[in-house]
């Protein structure tokens, strides 16, 4: 029988925050699900269902990606990268900006802020962004809260952060 | 949302697989249309022919001998990184770019899903229209091309054997002192349905209209097609605004069909749809003599 078909359930392997998975899912499960109820990644959040809010955004191999739209089948033998991944030991320079300018309110968006946020400096290495970069990789993020000018502040100010650290990381 | 998943070893295999299994096996691509189509109901496939594995394969822009090809399994993302949007006569697609989905969409979404989707809002559809584009099809009874505007039968509709998968649309570099704009009007700039959508391609000499193709999301049936009247018109105008605008205004309502729903009136949307039409001649036109 061909792979796949017929079979409850799939095998698949994928790289979440570095860490190796070897999981059987439903042909039907969205990578949303497989992170947050197999794998206890509850930074990833599920709203719209449907590529037009953001809560859900993770990195899949460089690219920003709504979770609620790529089936766990469709991620296999990739790197996922969520916000769990980029703080696991200290709160990440995006993270301490949002904080800074007081950008969470309810905080429901801001893991999706934050991915968006990391793929724009971090991924895409544009670590001098014009407002209009920001609101164009945030341009996924609905914030029910209002805070958007708020994120492109944090963003340009985590943005100067990582800048000033690079150069000193080049002094070194 | 309930479906088993099919993962093909190749084109050949995902073609026969949705061949024998016609018409409960649909191909899946980015899945942007397709998964907010399933879970809202619209769709009930029994299995998902995941392509997401033959991406190295379909997915490349090039531009060889006055030819461009794209190949159907390209993202959004890829196209507009690609060296089609750096082109004088592409910068359309840097439009429609700058305005299709939202960031993450873009990433997932591809170009032969968005043909596939056969639907007025999809974009590439109206661009490709007035690129005269073609559409390369593969299937158990081997590949063809087809004119994208027979391709795309009717609203959801594609005109295309059980078991045939879109590979590339193909379209030529138009001429010399040519050029292309998009423009898309919705009650936001991203993630959304536009209420009007126009692309125009132009070719100008000696400050006049040389040649034009015009398209938009809506003529005279609910998929993009062309204003071949308001076409013929405008050969051998000035570009000029005045000029430009008149022919418009005297040719379009007679050919364009638009019907009014909860987005907007019918007659907003001729309205705007006339006003677009001229921002889009004009600033190809502009484009085409250099002028950006």
């Amino acid at each position: 029988m061909p792979e796949g078909l017929g079979v409850r359930e799939v095998p698949v392997e994928l790289r979440v925050n570095g860490v190796k998975h070897v999981l059987r899912v439903k042909p039907y499960e969205r990578l949303l699900d497989t992170l947050r109820r197999r794998l206890g990644i509850t930074s990833v959040k599920d709203g719209c269902g449907r590529g037009e809010c953001g809560a859900c955004l993770v990195i899949v191999d460089g690219e920003l990606v709504p979770s609620c739209l790529m089936l766990t089948v469709q991620a296999r033998g990739r790197d996922v990268v969520t916000v769990e991944g980029i703080s696991s030991r200290s709160l990440h320079s995006i993270q301490e900006a949002l904080i800074k300018v007081n950008a969470p309110q309810c905080g429901f968006c801001i893991p999706g802020v934050v991915i968006a946020a990391y793929w724009l400096l971090e991924v895409k290495g544009n670590l001098n962004p014009s407002d209009d970069d920001v609101r164009e990789a945030l341009s996924t993020n609905l914030c029910r809260c209002g805070s958007y000018h708020r994120f492109v502040k944090a963003v340009k100010i985590a943005a100067e952060e990582l800048r000033a650290r690079k150069a000193l990381g080049a002094r070194d | 949302m309930l479906f088993d998943i099919y993962i093909p070893r190749d084109l050949v295999d995902a073609s026969e697989f949705l061949y024998r299994n016609a018409p409960d096996a649909v191909p899946i691509a980015g899945g942007t249309d397709l998964i907010p189509m399933i879970r809202d109901g619209k769709l009930r496939p029994k299995y998902l022919v995941d392509l997401s594995g033959l991406k190295g394969r379909l997915s490349y822009v090039s531009i060889d001998s006055g030819v461009v090809r794209v190949g159907a399994l390209t993202t959004i993302n890829a196209l507009g990184a690609s060296a089609l949007t750096g082109m004088e006569a592409f910068l359309g697609f840097r439009d429609l770019y700058r305005t299709f989905g939202n960031a993450a969409v873009r990433s997932l979404a591809t170009v032969g899903g968005n043909v596939g989707t056969a639907v007025s809002a999809a974009d590439l559809i109206v661009m490709f229209n007035a690129l005269d584009a073609k559409v390369g099809l593969s299937g158990v009874k081997g590949s063809r091309y087809v004119d994208i505007r027979e391709l795309v039968a009717g609203k959801r509709l594609l005109a295309k054997e059980p078991g045939e998968l879109i590979t590339e649309v193909v379209f030529n570099v138009p001429p010399k002192n040519s050029s292309t704009a998009f423009i898309k009007l919705g009650y936001r700039e991203g993630t959304i349905i536009g209420l009007t959508s126009v692309a125009a391609l132009v070719t100008v000499r000696d400050g006049v209209i040389e040649d034009v193709k015009l398209a938009f999301d809506r003529v005279d049936r609910r998929v993009p097609g062309r204003a071949y009247l308001t076409e013929k018109g405008l050969k051998g105008v000035p570009l000029r605004d005045e000029a430009v605008g008149g022919v418009i205004n005297e040719h379009l309502p007679r050919e364009m069909r638009r019907k009014s729903d909860y987005r907007a009136s019918g007659a907003y949307r001729l309205h705007v749809s006339k006003v677009l039409a001229r921002r889009a001649v004009l600033t190809a036109g502009r484009r085409a003599v250099g002028g950006g």
